[in-house]
């Protein structure tokens, strides 16, 4: 049995009127694994992570947090858990160090003052801390944020959105630190909207919309161009004008098969050994070749597929 | 729980409203002082002792001679007889009405500058959570290992501190002020009250401490509504406007109270009851209604309201 440090099954949210803005939500995340919470504004990204941290109650399902129920040990779950649900609020009349002693103080464990800055120190807000949170960008409001949340060293982080407000550089820093802490045990619950951010951030996507997650996805699996079972890859071959593979390839070798003409674009689908070969073949019966490309299926493409098929069905 | 209410005390005192407040009341003792003395000057009452004793004996004289003379109306009469009744008591008790001193000064205008402090507290407990609830700061709160009741307890721990805080320094500055602008006397020297059944003398001490302590009580129930109401509505304004609009009704409840008196409903309604220090010179609020009876009321109102806020805040979805 795999070592899951968050179970949620069934999770159920009703609200007025009926309408489940989460319906029968069941995901697990692996210790240690960036686990993104992927899905369109109103998905019900949010409502999920709020039910996960206690902010609302659930209407139905059960939610283990670190082998812990959330129903019987609520208090005992909290501890293990470290989150930014929505923008993170600050007191914005004290300094960003003086926030982070608040949250110290709610903390089971006791917390010195060394571990505060080492906190800053990873989210390199070291310039800024004594100055009042009212001074801040969006920006360094969320990096205090990742802060509060890390701080008691938490088994199990939730961000909800944490690049809301991150300039390229922030983005570029969070993944890093997320990295840092996935290496010290933590595991990561991201939701965003934003794909490509995921693809580069998650071992692991849940794919959630209207309320249901639709597709888990492994992020490596999509992001290579190949598919899990064998080891073969789209290539778009760009050739000159008026120039067609359609013959040429047509019963040339099984081991290429042609997916689709496009203009002068062609793509093409074989092992990822075979393309070498390929190229020869194709200097030998005189094809002018401008480039060959390894078409990488992105996080997108998986979206809007599966969301499509979600929505045929 | 110890950590949490660290967590509040210095969160308020990092604001800077306290601070205001805490000026505020010393300046406004301090006006009050001034102002104490200003009118009693004006009075020109006879400070020279010994001569109060022949004044109020002549008093006496002048107002039995009224009673016996024919020419004078009847509630002439009776006015003069409650007067001689009154001066004779002072008399007899050895107190000069007239006379001020440091503690004469803090039985008189203690509850007056202490309505400020309501003001202020009622401020106060308004803000504490609403204010978390608008800035969206208690989302870091609740996903924290306590339960929410500690939260909302620990704020109001705080809130109930301070405005015992503020009491303490108006007590202090008052008694410093009365004891440098007036004469100073002893805790148990007698003093005159107005009551409403007519004046009469007490030990200072009685009156200045049942005053203080009623008075204490009187203003936690301005704390517990104004705290209620603002977590349950979320909304600071309505939190202040309720409680300011329940310390002026009550101020000037006085004919609502005369209208109403007589049905039986009125008596179990919270608002009569909250001028609890009333009772340091008078028996009964409304007829039949003593301190026991109000305390009864006031204690049934505000555990309802509190069990209220605690079951709704522990159920509450945050959502914003």
């Amino acid at each position: 049995m795999e070592d899951f440090v968050l179970e949620v099954e069934g999770l159920t949210k009703t609200v007025k009127g009926n309408k489940k803005i989460v319906n029968e939500m069941s995901f697990q995340m692996k210790r240690g694994e960036i686990l993104g919470l992927l899905g369109p504004n109103g998905a019900g990204k949010t409502t999920t992570i709020r039910m996960l941290v206690g902010l609302i109650g659930k209407t139905a399902g059960k939610v283990v947090i670190n082998g812990k129920n959330l129903d019987v040990e609520g208090q005992r779950c909290k501890e293990d858990i470290g989150a930014i649900v929505e923008n993170p609020a600050f007191y914005e009349h004290i300094s960003g160090f003086k926030n982070l002693q608040q949250y110290a103080r709610m903390a089971r464990q006791n917390i010195t003052t060394d571990r505060l800055n080492e906190v800053v120190q990873l989210v390199k807000l070291e310039h800024a801390i004594h100055d009042k949170v009212k001074t801040y960008s969006l920006g360094m409001k969320q990096r205090l944020g990742v802060a509060q949340a890390i701080i008691h060293k938490p088994a199990v982080l939730i961000l909800d959105e944490p690049t809301n407000g991150l300039d390229p550089q922030g983005i570029r820093d969070l993944r890093d630190y997320l990295k840092v802490l996935a290496k010290e045990g933590t595991s990561t619950l991201v939701s965003s909207h934003l794909l490509s951010e995921m693809q580069l951030m998650c071992d692991r996507v849940v794919i959630m919309e209207r309320g249901k997650v639709i597709d888990v996805t492994e992020v490596s699996n999509i992001s290579n161009g190949s598919d899990s079972d064998n080891k073969s890859v789209l290539i778009a071959v760009t050739v000159a004008e008026g120039q067609s593979l359609d013959l040429v390839l047509d019963g040339a070798s099984s081991n290429y098969e042609l997916m689709k003409t496009n203009g002068n674009v062609v793509t093409i689908k074989l092992a990822h050994d075979k393309i070498p070969e390929l190229n020869r073949f194709l200097v030998k019966k005189g094809i002018d070749v401008f480039g060959i490309e390894i078409v990488k299926t992105t996080l997108e493409d998986r979206f809007l597929q599966v969301t499509n098929l979600a929505n045929e069905g | 729980m110890i950590s949490l209410l660290k967590n509040e005390w210095i969160k308020l005192w990092t604001k800077k409203q306290p601070w205001i407040f805490v000026i505020l009341i010393v300046v406004i003792t301090v006006g009050i002082s001034f102002l104490y003395q200003a009118l009693e000057s004006n009075m020109g009452s006879g400070n020279q002792s010994g001569d109060w004793q022949v004044g109020l004996e002549m008093e006496i004289e002048s107002d039995q001679e009224l009673m016996n003379s024919s020419d004078a109306e009847a509630w002439d009469r009776d006015m003069a007889e409650m007067r001689v009744e009154q001066n004779q008591a002072y008399l007899e008790a050895g107190v000069n009405p007239n006379a001020v001193t440091n503690i004469s000064f803090l039985n008189d205008t203690f509850l007056m500058a202490a309505s400020f402090i309501t003001l202020f507290s009622v401020i106060v407990a308004s803000t504490v959570v609403s204010s978390e609830l608008n800035t969206g700061t208690i989302k870091q709160l609740l996903i924290r290992p306590f339960e929410r009741w500690q939260f909302l307890l620990s704020k109001f721990i705080i809130v109930v501190l301070f405005s015992l805080i503020l009491i303490v320094i108006l007590f202090v500055t008052m008694l410093l002020m009365g004891t440098i602008l007036f004469e100073t006397a002893s805790w148990g020297s007698a003093v005159l009250e107005w009551g409403a059944e007519g004046n009469f003398v007490a030990p200072g001490h009685e009156l200045i401490f049942s005053k203080l302590g009623l008075y204490t009580l009187n203003m936690l129930v301005f704390v517990i509504i104004s705290f209620c109401i603002s977590t349950l509505f979320k909304s600071q304004a309505l939190a202040v406007g309720v409680g300011i609009f329940t310390l002026f009704f009550t101020n000037i409840s006085q004919p609502f109270g005369m209208l109403l008196e007589n049905k039986a409903w009125y008596k179990f309604i919270i608002l009569p009851h909250l001028s609890l220090p009333e009772y340091a010179r008078q028996g009964t609020l409304i007829e039949g209604v003593t301190l026991p009876f109000s305390l009864m009321i006031i204690a049934v109102y505000c555990i309802i309201l509190m069990t209220i806020t605690t079951v709704y805040f522990q159920k509450k979805d945050i959502a914003y």
